[in-house]
């Protein structure tokens, strides 16, 4: 299969009053992926989402979606694209369905049950027939992916699309991303604010800051994934970092009021464990943290942040 | 483009306050159907039911329809603005000149539909009450019965492409205006100062939209083809002017919501 390029953004600049709110950004998603949009509250990531679907306008740079240039073509570029932009609006004095029946009208020759299959997918048959302004939250969201997935789609841009859903919820709509990436060969931009969601989803990502990508590859060349970070709760905090500190799968050290945070090569947790036992050391807790891309980020966005204000002096 | 004017329709005929209208128009038929029997018996007056429609029509001509105008398109645009619903159509392959079009295709099928229901309800109750009559005498002028029909239906059919380009002129205000409540208050003060203004500088009435809803009175009762010509010129000038206006603004605007 060869790799087609689904998305293809370069340079994109937008600003809103003067304020730089993207600023520069290139990205490229490839067919088959599954593309995490990782940002902060405020980054951009509804701004960019919203001009690859051409409902705002950039400054500057280009967006290309199958390979057809939006600014040219965009009714070509859309034909195989399903998309949410921020909480899924429908007429909400309208059924479910029939919203779904008025947006399958705009679509060339739709099957005939494919309304009554997209609602089966996302677990909203049995409440189609109730009008939208009845919904939760989370069942917006499930109607907005069924919409999104009436045509068809080759590609499927989503944002934040576990907003306001429970944990649940959640883990429903990451598993039928999954599925339908893996089934369908559906190819999905999403974006989110919560790490551990790209870590379960996707194969790429980006991490936006500020308006600009600060990181971009393939997560599992992101995440270093060759330590682990371990929590230690003792009474005798300092007697055990001088025994473990000099131990050589220990990287490095952290001291907090309550606790030590030890940084360590992969699978050696039984090993630090042992070695605090065998010298005498109570330990009340030893708790492991998921940190890698959570960590990756905080780093990032301090070194970006540090960055900013050495250009600002 | 066919399947998207019916979605805009099918909208319309979802929601409560067309049927509202619905209701005012049947009440206030009644009101007239009363008014004009009152009349006849006590005033000596000598309406028909061939007159009937266009009595009713100067009931609603003025006030009701324009407003049921802006309530549609403030529905139908600013409304889905507001909530977000305006883009869905946009993420399929509908171009924005494509939405704002089909969206007054629409209006003008459910005004169609409207001025339908009133000429109906004109003949129907007219003639179930005062029988179809002799002569057509409206305004102290009368006509042969066929001469009647015919400008009952010209007054009709004119109303409609006045009161789509009247449309237009709010279409232009929900583009520019967000919010649908200032739309509809914006909508409303032109619609009165316009009417308003008809009275009180005649002079300025020509060049007003609002002068050309009801045109029974501008065209009966001294029929000349300039006077029609330029008429027609006015109301065009409006609904081409303020769409192709909306139409660029709509299409530069980003889509915020
Ligand atoms: N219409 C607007 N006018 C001015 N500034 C805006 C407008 N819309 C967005 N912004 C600004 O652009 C920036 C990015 O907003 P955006 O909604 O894209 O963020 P986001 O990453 O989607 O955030 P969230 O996670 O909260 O959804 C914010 O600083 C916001 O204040
Ligand atoms: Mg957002």
């Amino acid at each position: 299969m060869s790799c087609k390029n689904m998305i293809e953004v370069r340079n994109l600049s937008k600003s809103f009053k003067g304020r730089k709110v993207i600023d520069d950004i290139s990205l490229s998603v490839d067919e088959g992926d599954v593309y995490g949009f990782l940002g902060s509250n405020g980054s951009g990531k509804t701004t960019t989402i919203r001009m690859l679907l051409n409902l705002i306008y950039p400054n500057k740079g280009t967006i290309k979606l199958n390979e057809y240039d939006i600014s040219r073509d965009f009714s070509k570029a859309i034909k195989r694209v399903g998309a949410i932009v921020e909480i899924p609006k429908f007429h909400s004095y309208l059924s479910g369905r029939k919203n779904l029946l008025l947006m399958a009208n705009l679509i060339d020759d739709i099957e005939k049950h494919k309304v009554d299959e997209v609602l089966e997918l996302v677990g909203l048959a049995d409440r189609a027939e109730d009008k939208v302004k009845t919904y939760s939250l989370g069942m917006r969201q499930r109607l907005g992916i069924a919409n999104a997935l009436l045509c068809n789609p080759r590609l499927v841009i989503l944002d934040e699309p576990t907003n306001g859903l429970d944990p649940q919820g959640m883990k429903e709509i990451r598993d039928l991303i999954c599925r339908l990436s893996s089934e369908n060969n559906i190819t999905f931009f999403i974006s989110t604010h919560l790490l551990h969601e790209v870590e379960q989803m996707c194969n790429k990502v980006a991490i936006l800051n500020h308006g600009k990508i600060i990181a971009q590859g393939k997560v599992e060349d992101l995440v270093n994934i060759d330590y682990e970070l371990v929590e230690i709760y003792t009474p005798l905090i300092d007697k055990a970092i001088s025994e473990i500190e000099n131990l050589d799968f220990v990287r490095n050290i952290k001291k907090s009021t309550k606790s030590i945070f030890v940084q360590i090569e992969k699978d050696h947790s039984i090993d630090l464990n042992r070695a605090l036992i065998n010298n005498n050391i109570d330990i009340k807790y030893l708790i492991p943290h998921n940190q890698s891309l959570e960590e990756y980020f905080i780093k990032l966005i301090n070194g970006s942040e540090e960055n900013d204000q050495t250009n600002n002096e | 483009m066919t399947r998207l004017i019916m979605n805009e329709v099918i909208k319309i005929f979802h929601q409560k306050k067309v049927y509202i209208f619905f209701a005012i128009l049947f009440i206030i038929s009644l009101f007239n159907l009363a008014g004009t029997a009152i009349t006849n018996r006590y005033l000596s007056g000598n309406n028909y039911g061939q007159t009937f429609p266009l009595i009713l029509f100067d009931g609603v001509s003025n006030i009701i329809i324009p407003m049921f105008v802006i309530v549609l398109i403030t529905s139908l645009f600013s409304d889905e603005y507001a909530d977000g619903s305006l883009k869905l159509p946009l993420l399929r392959k509908v171009s924005r000149n494509q939405l704002l079009l089909s969206k007054m295709g629409a209006i003008g099928i459910v005004v169609l539909i409207f001025l339908l229901v009133l000429l109906i309800l004109g003949y129907g109750l007219g003639i179930s009450f005062f029988g179809w009559g002799d002569q057509f005498v409206l305004k102290s002028k009368s006509f042969e019965p066929y001469e009647g029909v015919m400008l009952t239906l010209f007054t009709y059919g004119i109303s409609l492409i006045s009161y789509l380009s009247f449309g237009m002129m709010i279409l232009f205000l929900a583009v520019i205006i967000n919010n649908s409540a200032s739309v509809v208050a914006v909508s409303t003060g032109i619609l009165f100062t316009s009417l308003v203004s008809d009275y009180i500088i005649p002079k300025a009435a020509p060049y007003l939209i609002t002068n050309y809803f009801n045109t029974y009175r501008l065209f009966a009762l001294d029929f000349e083809f300039k006077k029609l010509l330029a008429g027609l010129i006015v109301i065009l000038t409006y609904g081409l002017g303020f769409y192709l206006t909306s139409i660029s603004i709509f299409n530069r605007k980003d889509i915020l919501i």
